[in-house]
C-alpha cells in the first residue's frame, strides 16, 4: 500500500502490547487490517528488516520492531539482519 | 520572579541500562550523578527537559514538531533496568504558561494533557532529579528522530521563547532546563555502533564556546554523513542552548563501546 500503512502496523506492534502478542501469535491475522499488499505482509511477518529499511521505513520502528519482538538483548542480530543494506536517511 | 537558574546537555542511550556487552557503565552512570548534584546545588524547584520522540510517544497519525506536557507526567513507558518507572510530578502551571506564551510569539506548541515520556526524558528524571520529587518537570519533545524534523534554527528559537515564558512566570521557581539527546550515532541503520569522536567534538566545542550558531549551521545531509541519524537530536542541545544561552563545561565525553552512541554531559552557564 505505501510505507506509511507499514510504518503504522509497525508503530502498532512497537508501542501496543496487545496488538505486539497478538502479532508474535497469529501475524497474518494482525496484518490483514493495515491494507498491506501481501509482499508487504510478508516482509514485515519475516521480520525482514533491510528489505523495510530499503523501501524508506523508519529505522526508529525496524529497529523497535526487533527490540520489542525478539528482545533487548538481540543487538547483534540486527545488525546482522541490515548488514547489506545502503539506507543512510532518517 | 521565576529564573532559569542553570542548564544541562546529556545523553540518554538506552543501551547504557540494558548493557547487552556487559561493559562498565560507571563512568556514564556517574555523569548523570554529577548532573543530580549540581541540580541539589541549583536548588532547582524544576526541571524542563527537551527530549526526542523516537516513534514511541508519537505515531504516523500525529507527528507533532514540538509539544509540551501540560497536566500529569508518567514514565519512562518503555521499561529499562534499573530507571524507576510511574508517575513523575509535573508543573502543570509553568507548563501552561510556557505553553501559552510560545503561543502568542508563534511557536505553535501541540500539547499533551496526559504524557507517558520515552527514555529521552524519562533517563534524565530519573537519573538526574531527586528521586524525592522536589524537582518537578515539565516534558517537551522536538522532532529529531521522526520525518519531518524540526529546523535548527526553530528549535534554537524555541529555547529563547521557554526563557521569556519562565522569566515572566509570577512565581520563585528556579528552573533548570535539560537538552537530552545523542552525539554521533545511527540508530537502526547499518552503520549502528559507529562513534565519530571528531563530529562529538566539533559539537562539545560549539558548546563549550557558547557558540550555537556552529550548530544551527550544520545541514542535516552533513550530520547525516559525520553524526548519523541520531544525532540529529543537536536540536535538544541548541533548544536548551537557546534557553540557557551561556557557554558549557563539559562534564565527561565517553564514545562508550557498551552501546552505540558518543555520550556527552556538560552543564552550561546561565547569560543574561
Amino acid at each position: 500500500m505505501s510505507v506509511h500503512a507499514i510504518e503504522l502496523a509497525l508503530y502498532d506492534i512497537t508501542t501496543k502490547t496487545s496488538v505486539r502478542k497478538r502479532f508474535v501469535a497469529e501475524p497474518t491475522e494482525v496484518l490483514e487490517r493495515y491494507g498491506l499488499s501481501r509482499d508487504e505482509q510478508e516482509m514485515i511477518g519475516g521480520m525482514n528488516v533491510s528489505s523495510m529499511l530499503d523501501v524508506g521505513v523508519s529505522p526508529m520502528l525496524t529497529f523497535g520492531l526487533w527490540m520489542c519482538v525478539r528482545g533487548p538483548q538481540e543487538l547483534p542480530e540486527y545488525l546482522n539482519a541490515i548488514s547489506g543494506c545502503l539506507r543512510e536517511a532518517v | 520572579m521565576a529564573n532559569v537558574v542553570g542548564g544541562f546537555l546529556m545523553s540518554h542511550d538506552p543501551l547504557v541500562f540494558i548493557n547487552p556487552r556487559k561493559v562498565d557503565s560507571s563512568v556514564v552512570l556517574a555523569a548523570y550523578e554529577t548532573v543530580l548534584e549540581r541540580v541539589r546545588q541549583l536548588d532547582a524547584t524544576t526541571a524542563v527537559i527537551i527530549g526526542a520522540d523516537h516513534y514511541i510517544l508519537f505515531g504516523p497519525n500525529c507527528l507533532p514538531q514540538m509539544a509540551i506536557g501540560i497536566g500529569d507526567v508518567q514514565g519512562p513507558i518503555d521499561p529499562l533496568p534499573g530507571v524507576e518507572r510511574g508517575d513523575i510530578r509535573g508543573n502543570p502551571s509553568l507548563a501552561q504558561h510556557i505553553m501559552r506564551v510560545g503561543h502568542e510569539e508563534g511557536f505553535d506548541w501541540a500539547a499533551a494533557k496526559s504524557m507517558n515520556v520515552d527514555h529521552s526524558v524519562g533517563i534524565p528524571v530519573r537519573r538526574s532529579l531527586p528521586s524525592d520529587g522536589s524537582v518537578a518537570t515539565i516534558p517537551v519533545y522536538l522532532a529529531a528522530g521522526v520525518q519531518p524534523l524540526i529546523r535548527t534554527q526553530r528549535a534554537y528559537d524555541l529555547g529563547g521563547s521557554i526563557r521569556r515564558a519562565i522569566e515572566a512566570y509570577p512565581g520563585d521557581e528556579r528552573v533548570v532546563v535539560i537538552g537530552s539527546g545523542g552525539l554521533s550515532h545511527w540508530v537502526g541503520l547499518p552503520q549502528m555502533g559507529r562513534i565519530n569522536k571528531a563530529f562529538d567534538k566539533l559539537i562539545l566545542d560549539a558548546v563549550e564556546r557558547g557558540e550555537p550558531e556552529a550548530l544551527i549551521n550544520l545541514t542535516d545531509d552533513y550530520i547525516l554523513e559525520h553524526g548519523g541519524n541520531g544525532a540529529m537530536e543537536i536540536r535538544q542541545l541548541l533548544c536548551a542552548m537557546g534557553a540557557v544561552r551561556g557557554a558549557g563545561k563539559v562534564i565527561a565525553y565517553e564514545p562508550w563501546d557498551g552501546g552505540v552512541t558518543g555520550l556527552g554531559f556538560a552543564e552550561l552557564c546561565v547569560a543574561s
